[in-house]
Parts: C-alpha cells; sequence; structure tokens
C-alpha cells in the first residue's frame, strides 16, 4: 500500500503540468487503501483513468477534507491556477457527475474547492475567472438545490469577512444564500470588488438581500462613500468587532459627509 | 450533451454546403430548450441578479430568454466572433477534432453554439470549440466557407 498524500501531492503536481494523470498514477491508485479510493475514483476518472472503477468503493464514508481536495484536482486540470481556465460545459458537467458521484457529496465541496484554489493560486478575478464561478454557482444550484439548500455555507460568510480577493469575493456574492448573508460581508465583498467591473452587479444585488435598515446604508453610501465605510467595516471585522452595523450612525455619518461636501 | 461528445471519425474532405443542409432537419423547436440552455441567459432580472442562482432561483421563461436562429457562413464565423467565455481547453479541441463536417456543425437543441448579439458581432456563449474547429477547418480548406452555421442569439 502507498502512502496516499505523496500520491496525492504527486498527482497535484502532474496534473498541473499536464492536466491528466499518466497511465503510471492510474494503475498506482489501485494500492492505496480503499477509503483513499473511494474519496478519489471519482475525480481519477474524470481525469482519464478510464481502469478506476468506481462502484465496488462507493459505500465507504469519505471525510469532506478528501472531496474537497478531490475537486481541487479536478478544478486544476481545468488551467484555474493560471487565472485562465478552460473548459466546457461538457466538462463541467462531468465534474459536477463525479463531485457528485463521491460517497457523501455536498455541491459545498465543489465550490469550497473553488474558492480554496483561487486562494492557493492568487487567481485574479479575470473574464474567465468570473465566467467559471458564475456557470458553476449556477450549476451547482439549479441541478443539485436539495444539496445545495441542505449546506451550511457559514464557513463562507466567515471567510470572507476575514479575508477575501476580488475573485473569492465574487464566489460569495455569487453563492452565498441571501437569507445568512451579513452586512459585515456584504461590505467585505463590495470593498474587495471596488474597482473591478462587478461591483454594481454586486452592489445591486447585496442591498436586496440585506434588512432595509442596512440596505438603506449601502444605498445611502453608494460607490465613493462606500470606500472610507468599508474601510471603517474591514478595521471594525480586523479588530474582531462581530457586532451589527450601527445603521444609524453611519447614516449621520454618510449625510453629515455629504453636507459638507454640497457646502464646499 | 456534446460540445466534444461524438467520438467517431469523419472524413476530412471538404463539405458541401448543399449536403451540409441534412445536417439538420427543419427549424428547431426552441420552445423545448432545456434549462442548462436557459442558464446561458446573460442578462438577470430586475436587479441584474442571476437567473437560476440562490438570489433568482427561477431559471429565465423563453419569453425572457428570446431564442432565434442566425445563420452565418462558415467563412464569416471567425470575424463575426469578437467575444469568448474562455480559452479553449486541449482536451476538448482534441476531441471535437474527431467529429465529421456535418456533426460538427449539426444544430444541437439541447447544447447548441449560441451567443449574444450586439453591432452584428457575436460574443460566445456556448459551443466555443466547435466554432474554433470550424473556423480552422475554413482556413485550412477542410470545410467549405458556404457553409450554413446556425447560431442561437439569445438575450
Amino acid at each position: 500500500m502507498i502512502n496516499t498524500n505523496e500520491f496525492l501531492c504527486q498527482l497535484e503536481y502532474e496534473v498541473l503540468k499536464t492536466r491528466s494523470v499518466s497511465e503510471l498514477n492510474c494503475k498506482a491508485f489501485a494500492d492505496l487503501s480503499l477509503e483513499s479510493r473511494a474519496a478519489y475514483a471519482q475525480a481519477m476518472r474524470f481525469l482519464g483513468c478510464e481502469s478506476v472503477e468506481t462502484t465496488p468503493v462507493a459505500t465507504i464514508p469519505v471525510p469532506g477534507s478528501d472531496r474537497v481536495r478531490a475537486s481541487k484536482l479536478m478544478l486544476l486540470s481545468l488551467y484555474l491556477e493560471t487565472s485562465s481556465p478552460a473548459w466546457s460545459s461538457w466538462m463541467l458537467d462531468r465534474l459536477l457527475e463525479a463531485v457528485m458521484g463521491t460517497p457523501e457529496a455536498s455541491v459545498v465541496d465543489l465550490l469550497r474547492a473553488l474558492q480554496e484554489v483561487l486562494e492557493a493560486y492568487s487567481c485574479e478575478l479575470t473574464w474567465p475567472v468570473r465566467n467559471l464561478i458564475r456557470d458553476m454557482v449556477i450549476k451547482c444550484f439549479s441541478e443539485h438545490r436539495p444539496s445545495y439548500e441542505a449546506a451550511d455555507w457559514t464557513w463562507l460568510v466567515l471567510k470572507t469577512i476575514q479575508r477575501t480577493s476580488p475573485a473569492q469575493a465574487y464566489l460569495a456574492y455569487l453563492a452565498i444564500p441571501p437569507k445568512i448573508m451579513t452586512t459585515q460581508c456584504a461590505v467585505a465583498i463590495l470593498k474587495a470588488l471596488d474597482g473591478t467591473p462587478y461591483w454594481s452587479e454586486a452592489m445591486n444585488a447585496l442591498e436586496e438581500d440585506l434588512p432595509n435598515s442596512e440596505a438603506r446604508i449601502l444605498n445611502e453610501i453608494g460607490a465613493e462613500g462606500l470606500r472610507s465605510e468599508i474601510q471603517i467595516g474591514i478595521e471594525q471585522a480586523d479588530r474582531g468587532e462581530v457586532a451589527p452595523l450601527d445603521d444609524q450612525a453611519t447614516l449621520a455619518r454618510v449625510q453629515s459627509h455629504r453636507h459638507t461636501e454640497g457646502v464646499g | 450533451m456534446i460540445d466534444s461528445g461524438d467520438q467517431e471519425n469523419g472524413d476530412e474532405t471538404i463539405g458541401d454546403p448543399q449536403d451540409m443542409e441534412s445536417a439538420w432537419e427543419g427549424l428547431p423547436d426552441l420552445n423545448k430548450l432545456p434549462e442548462s440552455v436557459l442558464a446561458r441567459i446573460v442578462r438577470g432580472d430586475a436587479k441584474g441578479r442571476a437567473f437560476g442562482s440562490p438570489r433568482n432561483p427561477r431559471m429565465p421563461t423563453i419569453a425572457e430568454f428570446n431564442p432565434r436562429i442566425r445563420d452565418i457562413r462558415a467563412g464569416d464565423l471567425a470575424n463575426v466572433i469578437t467575444g469568448r467565455m474562455h480559452p479553449e481547453n486541449a482536451k476538448q479541441a482534441a476531441s471535437v477534432k474527431q467529429l465529421s463536417n456535418a456533426d460538427l456543425v449539426r444544430f444541437r437543441l439541447e447544447d447548441p453554439i449560441s451567443a449574444v448579439e450586439s453591432r452584428g458581432s457575436l460574443s460566445l456563449r456556448g459551443g466555443h470549440h466547435r466554432t474554433a474547429e470550424i473556423i480552422r477547418r475554413v482556413q485550412s480548406g477542410l470545410l467549405s466557407p458556404d457553409s450554413t452555421i446556425k447560431v442561437l442569439i439569445h438575450d
């Protein structure tokens, strides 16, 4: 039996280099433990190992960390780490089938893997990256809605508040269900998207998610004023102040700022 | 579903545009487009929220999708297509290369070549690898530039 972690590191290196798996590694896969084969069999098939059996191990429980790692391997085969991913609808269909064909799978596995690859490789929010994110979220949501709605997305809210890049923020804006979106998270998303072509799109959608008073803050602040307000929110988050935004105080600050600008 | 799919090996001779007419039989019924195609809509709802996403769970109606067919000469594709969603994937391109001319240009209701139109130019939403292969075959003389390509135009 071979060491699973070493094998997977080698596999990731190979996928990054060739976007597929060599015959040698396809054969070596058979020497992994039953649990590891259950976790990665679908991904190996997606990566071109047609000899890999998927059915006999389908009932073995698979930890979430392994399911996410398997999804990451598949995403890397699409050149995602280059910020210029290349895919087709047919490939995305097969990829999602592979993700959901793994025991105990959830659509979260794929979107978490996406989030982690965007971070690990500092992916930029290019046009193809934006399109892949959008296609994946819509596909996961529309084709596996029960799985999507049963999933816990709190990790993505917390991760976004903690630190987010423009690409990760675009994923968060699309993927986080409106019912769990918070003002702090919305502010972090808009801050990260500031200066990108997608700021307005996110702003329009996010203000709908929030309670009237909080949405009014986003609306009142507007594109220019938002920058300073976001900074306040981020600094609060950095200090670990997770209390709800003081909407009245914020409105007062913004209105006062506008009044001053108008007089000037 | 195919953007690659068929692995059949077609003859690599230039296609007669008349013969290519048999690549589709009658006009496709655009009322039967699957959700996976409707999801290609570019515009969102009134607030710009993407259809089929957590903030706007429903798919667009056929009327919102506003599908129509535009016939384009294969020889004009390279100039007409000005936008793409992503670059070609080498593996997928290799697979599409195996398609016969007839299969390559065949209109597929379940996965059509589709695009958004703006001032006569097309921004592709589906069929990236097929259109790239059509352009290559026209340039290398393997496909007649007069072949008609049916492109699904939508909002």
